[in-house]
């Protein structure tokens, strides 16, 4: 009867996924390389640590995006693998569905879906117990009514699941869990998948979501991989992980105040400075450039754009600075300009948020025309 | 603006009449009822239109009929104006048809250039004089008795005072910021009503993102569909190969089955039609023998061969007839010997009674019949006992009659009257009566026949002599034996005639018969002659018995041979039948038996190869028909091309399908597109916003027309008032307050004086004209009687107002005072002023 068992656990890769960001075919089309290079990167980092099998705990593509060559080619992956078993649950973006290439496309003989009609697999070589929590439809308020696991002692009993665990909201579409529930039906190890960002929070208890391998957007900074598990049953079970950096790239969402800035070369030094921090050339930026503009004219952000998309892989500026204008001054005065900016000002004490913006915008274009007689904005 | 030229063609009263007017003040002077509302409402009418309709709630006409002409045909007119920018208009009116024109000052029908409200008609009043007719009329149009604003009309102004044009600086930077924002929400953003501008461009390029985004995910759809269905297909096609293959293998043994069951069929045949041969070959060989035999038989009867049928039909016929005729002649011999002797005894018989035959038959009788008479009559008239009956009957009768008369004299006697008893009384006496007379008749004729019989007696006895005399010779008894042995004699006598006949028809018959015997003999014996049976003429039944025994087999001989022959003809027809039948179901010619055989022995061989073949396959031949075979092998067959055509199909959509990124492109495309969108949105809105406000800023800014308004309405009253009213403000909604000189408190208008209230009310008007017109066209004032509650000091001063007016506006005063007129003569009086006198 085998004691240990090794095996990587990954969940999220999301192949074929759109990338909206870029505004740059070229640039969503490389990402979506990336995908498939660290996908590529977690089937031989199997091979690498001589794992025993594999686990994707869902969202492995997008059922809506994925081209059948991308189907072809994660099979290769897979074959690649040899004997060594890839245990799949289908997430909320490759779900089960009519369709659905894990229903119609004839898989390597390694590559055991788990799913609502057929939940577990047992692995009699490895002595492992698969069971799978999956989606059969792109949302599922409930968890599906299936087969009750067959937790036995003696072998590895591992859960694959893919949802929503400990969110305080009540109603989830996404197969809603709690950990306390997860627990109670006596795996060894939960694989999770689901959110992007890894959370080893309750790795004590076994549950290990180990977040998207490649980050997909500005709201998944930080490091992304996949788990190495290893567990050892000899007295008592000892759970051990490893987590391994897979991501091909990194997001960076940085604020950038300007009111020190007083000309156009200085605002190109600064953010070069600020670019120098990071490995630009590799990864992705988002600038917001804030803070009082004493610049003469408006910042035109498409062209700062340009000048420095050769040194990163991705960079964006949002120009989120304001004009130099003294509001209180102008407030103060009994003209037209006067009243406008008094009502406008009492408009944006009663908001917030995006009507904040929208009313200050409004302030500014307001302003534009009544002092300078015309509006002018960068495109 | 100011009117040039009035001329009606017919408007109430007036019936083409030319009115030609001033720059400056236009005095129309006339009496009551001369007509000066009337062409007050003729000018308005012709800038604004009359109204129709029905009549009002206190029961005035509505303008349209109160002014229709009470002479003119035409109902209508002219009016000619300038504009203080020097142009001239004509307007011509048709009242009744509702029809208005307007023309230049070269004549050209401008009409279709002015905006046109479905009420109002073609609005050139309002575009040239800058006002409404709601604001017209409380305004420059000031009527009798009605300078005073209801809140209504307060209400009106204050809306047209806030919408005038600003002056200054302010305005202009008002005017230039909406103008900038506008034009940028235009170049940045555009709006729904604009085509070319970004945000129609981002909504469009959108749409078409979405569509092919749409389209796109159409495609991966029905790609993924149709890769899952191609899936299912091959492993059905799989599965139908297989069963097809399967079937096909049974059908190859179910054909060897057939094949050898057929064989089976034609072994079968062919074995019996050899069987059959057997039988025929055997069965012609008997025949043969048979005939053989037969035909030696018949030589040993060859004498019959001179016979037919019907001779031995004539020989069985005569030999009939002739034993028929010998039995015939036995029969009338045997006849005519009972015949003699029956003859030979009646004859004795009648030898015993000869007495019959002597005497004569008619004296018999007569003395028999008297006899028997005599006697009779005797007999009857010995009766005594007949002769004390009719006695007793005779008294009787009398008793009866007798008390049947004492019971009608008693039915008299007795009281009351018995009718019963007298009608019984009658009835006996009538009936006793009745009998007794009847029985008194007998008695009478019995006494006369006995003198008769006396004479009788004696004639009797004579004959009874004789008949005993006769009777002893004949041995009677009585005279009854006597008349029966009389009767015998005369019944042989009888017989015996009848015997005698019979005996000579008897011998008549025989003679004939024995004639036939002969015939028929001759014919036999020629016969049995040439037969060799018989050599005499003579012959036995048991020789007739010979020939016809000999006839018969020779017959059935000749008989026989023909039937084998028959036979053997009908068994060589079946034979080469069966040997036809054979050679058909072989499929070649058999020259013998044997070499049928032989062919079966082949069949035989044949057969169990074939048999060893499909071996195993009987369970399922047993529950599978051929034609469910087949039919199962045409259904997967063609279920098979299906799939196969279908598998081609999609393999070949799934080929020209493209694969690759075009889905996760247009959805990038579309989200970019929509973000853009969102950021012109949120644009748009800003400007909006930046609009709104700045509008609502500019409102807040003109408010304050107050002080201007206030300013102007305090200057006008101190003109009229004398200084006496300066301090008058408004509000927002042209309430007025009033400072009167030396109170502390303010007052409103109805506070004061009614003159002095529509004072106040006129030079609010005026005030409020003198800031709408502000950069606008300079209006004209019409006044009606206005100076009506006005003392002649504030008259004075109003007019000296009006005269100051008359340098920029035209003024239209009506009155009916001849004061009113010598006032505006005097203070106009350097002025050239117009007068008219309606």
């Amino acid at each position: 009867m085998k004691k240990r068992v090794l095996f990587i656990h990954c969940a999220d890769i999301h192949l074929d996924a759109p990338f909206s960001i870029f505004g740059n075919e070229n640039l969503s089309s490389e990402r979506r390389k990336d995908l498939k290079k660290t996908f590529e990167f977690i089937t031989e980092l199997v091979m690498d640590k001589n794992a025993d099998f594999l686990i994707i705990a869902g969202d492995l593509y997008e059922h809506g995006y994925v081209s059948r060559n991308t189907i072809g080619w994660i099979n290769g992956q897979f074959k690649k693998l040899g004997q060594k078993p890839v245990i799949i649950v289908p997430g909320n973006h490759d779900p089960y569905v009519k369709n659905s290439w894990y229903r119609s496309y004839n898989w390597n003989d390694n590559v055991h879906i788990l799913t609502t009609e057929n939940p577990e697999y047992y692995d009699e070589n490895l002595n492992v117990y698969f069971y799978g929590i999956g989606f059969d439809s792109f949302h599922q308020d409930n968890l599906p009514v299936q087969k009750a696991p067959q937790v036995l002692p003696g072998r590895f009993n591992i859960c694959l699941f893919h949802g929503t665990l400990d969110m305080q909201f009540a109603q989830s579409p996404y197969n809603p869990v709690t950990s306390g529930y997860l627990t109670g039906l006596g795996f060894d190890y939960y694989a999770l998948g689901h959110f992007h960002s890894r959370n080893e929070a309750l790795s004590d208890i076994g549950i290990i979501n180990p977040g998207s391998p490649e980050p997909l957007g500005f709201d998944e900074e930080g490091e992304h991989g996949v788990y190495l598990v290893e567990l050892t049953r000899e007295e008592s079970l000892k759970r051990e992980y490893t987590f391994v950096k897979t991501q091909q790239r990194a997001y960076f969402d940085m604020d950038i105040n300007i009111e020190d800035v007083k000309s156009h070369a200085g605002l190109l030094e600064k953010i070069e400075d600020i670019l120098c921090m990071y490995d630009s050339q590799k990864n992705i930026f988002r600038i917001n450039l804030t803070g009082r503009r004493y610049l003469d004219s408006h910042i035109d952000v498409n062209t700062l754009r340009h000048q420095f998309e050769n040194a990163c892989f991705s960079i964006q500026f949002y120009d989120n600075t304001r004009p130099m204008y003294d509001l209180d001054e102008l407030a103060k005065e009994k003209n037209l300009t006067g009243i406008f900016v008094r009502k406008m000002k009492e408009r944006m004490d009663n908001a917030d948020g995006e009507e904040k913006q929208l009313l200050e915008r409004a302030l500014y274009l307001g302003l534009e025309a009544l002092l300078e007689g015309n509006v002018v904005i960068p495109e | 603006m100011r009117i040039k030229k009035i001329n009606i063609n017919g408007f109430g009263k007036f019936e083409d009449r030319l009115f030609l007017l001033k720059p400056g003040m236009n005095v129309f002077y006339g009496c009551n009822e001369a007509g000066k509302s009337t062409l007050q409402s003729f000018i308005r009418g012709m800038l604004y239109g009359l109204k129709g309709g029905k009549r009002s709630k206190d029961g005035a006409l509505p303008p349209l009929k109160q002014y229709k002409p009470w002479t003119a045909k035409a109902y209508g007119g002219i009016l000619e104006y300038e504009l203080d920018n020097g142009k001239t208009y004509t307007v011509a009116r048709n009242f009744d048809r509702n029809t208005v024109t307007v023309y230049d000052e070269y004549s050209n029908n401008i009409t279709g250039s002015f905006p046109a409200g479905r009420e109002e008609g073609i609005k050139f009043a309002e575009q040239h004089l800058g006002l409404p007719e709601s604001c017209f009329e409380r305004t420059v149009f000031i009527g009798q008795m009605q300078s005073i604003l209801n809140n209504e009309g307060k209400k009106i102004i204050a809306e047209r005072l806030a919408n005038i044009k600003q002056t200054g600086d302010e305005e202009i930077s008002f005017r230039k910021a909406m103008e900038a924002l506008k034009e940028a929400q235009l170049f940045y953003v555009g709006s729904e009503r604009t085509t070319t501008r970004p945000l129609n461009i981002i909504n469009s390029r959108l749409q078409e993102a979405i569509d092919e985004e749409k389209e796109y995910i159409r495609q991966h759809e029905s790609c993924m569909d149709m890769f899952l269905e191609l899936e299912q297909l091959q492993k059905r096609e799989t599965d139908l190969k297989k069963e097809w293959d399967e079937l096909n293998r049974l059908k190859e043994k179910l054909a060897r089955k057939y094949e050898t069951e057929k064989l089976e069929k034609v072994y079968k045949s062919l074995l019996n039609c050899y069987k059959q041969l057997s039988d025929v070959e055997n069965d012609i060989n008997a025949e043969k023998e048979a005939l053989e035999s037969t035909l030696a038989r018949l030589k040993e009867y060859e004498v019959f061969k001179i016979y037919s049928r019907n001779d031995l039909d004539e020989m069985i016929s005569d030999h009939t007839y002739y034993k028929l005729l010998c039995n015939e002649l036995e029969g009338y011999e045997s006849e005519n010997s009972e015949n003699e002797e029956r003859i030979m005894k009646i004859q004795g018989e009648i030898q015993q009674y000869k007495l019959f035959a002597e005497e004569k038959p008619e004296r018999v009788d007569e003395v028999i019949h008297e006899v028997l008479q005599y006697n009779s009559t005797e007999a009857n008239n010995d009766n005594t006992e007949d002769k004390a009956g009719q006695r007793m009957k005779k008294h009787a009768s009398l008793a009866g009659f007798v008390a049947g008369i004492i019971v009608m004299i008693i039915s008299f006697v007795l009281k009351p009257y018995n009718t019963a008893i007298f009608a019984a009384g009658l009835a006996v006496s009538a009936l006793a009566g009745a009998f007794f007379i009847s029985s008194v008749k007998t008695g009478n004729l019995k006494s006369d026949e006995r003198t008769q019989k006396n004479i009788q007696k004696q004639k009797h006895q004579e004959n009874l002599g004789l008949l005993n005399s006769w009777m002893r010779q004949v041995n009677a008894g009585s005279i009854h034996d006597f008349i029966r042995l009389k009767s015998i004699f005369q019944d042989k006598i009888k017989q015996l005639d009848d015997l005698m006949i019979k005996r000579q028809k008897l011998a008549e018959s025989k003679n004939k018969i024995l004639i036939n015997i002969e015939e028929y003999k001759k014919r036999i014996l020629i016969r049995l002659t040439s037969a060799n049976i018989v050599s005499g003429s003579a012959f036995e039944e048991r020789d007739v018995q010979k020939w016809r025994t000999g006839m018969e087999t020779f017959s059935m001989l000749e008989q026989t041979v023909r039937d084998i022959k028959n036979e053997l003809a009908s068994l060589n027809q079946k034979k080469e039948s069966l040997y036809r039948e054979a050679s058909v179901i072989a499929g070649h010619d058999f020259g013998s038996l044997t070499a049928l055989e032989r062919e079966i022995q082949d069949r035989i061989t044949e057969i169990e190869s074939l048999k060893s073949e499909f071996n195993g396959a009987a369970d399922i031949f047993s529950s599978l028909t051929p034609e469910d075979m087949d039919t199962r092998i045409k259904q997967i067959g063609d279920e098979l091309g299906h799939v196969k055509l279908r598998i081609n199909t999609l393999s070949t959509r799934l080929e020209n399908t493209p694969d690759g990124e075009m889905i996760q492109k247009a959805h990038e495309r579309v989200q970019i597109l929509t973000k853009e969108k969102q950021e012109k949105l949120f644009l748009g809105k800003a400007f909006d916003i930046a609009m709104e406000v700045l509008a609502e800023a500019s409102v807040d800014l003109q408010r304050n027309y107050s002080p201007y308004l206030n300013e102007a309405v305090g200057n006008i009253m101190s003109t009229i008032t004398g200084g006496k009213y300066r301090d008058i403000r408004t509000d927002d909604s042209l309430r007025l307050n009033i400072q009167p000189p030396d109170i502390a408190e303010r007052v409103i208008p109805e506070q004061l004086s009614s003159g002095t209230a529509d004072q106040v009310y006129f030079a609010l008007r005026l005030a409020a004209v003198m800031l709408m017109e502000k950069d606008g066209e300079t209006m004209p004032l019409f006044l009606d009687d206005p100076f009506v509650q006005y003392d002649e000091e504030r008259t004075i001063n109003a007019l000296s107002l009006l005269k100051n007016e008359s340098e920029k506006r035209q003024i239209i005063l009506f009155t009916c005072k001849k004061r009113e007129v010598e006032l505006v003569r005097q203070i106009f009086s350097d002025k050239d002023i117009n007068v008219v006198s309606l």
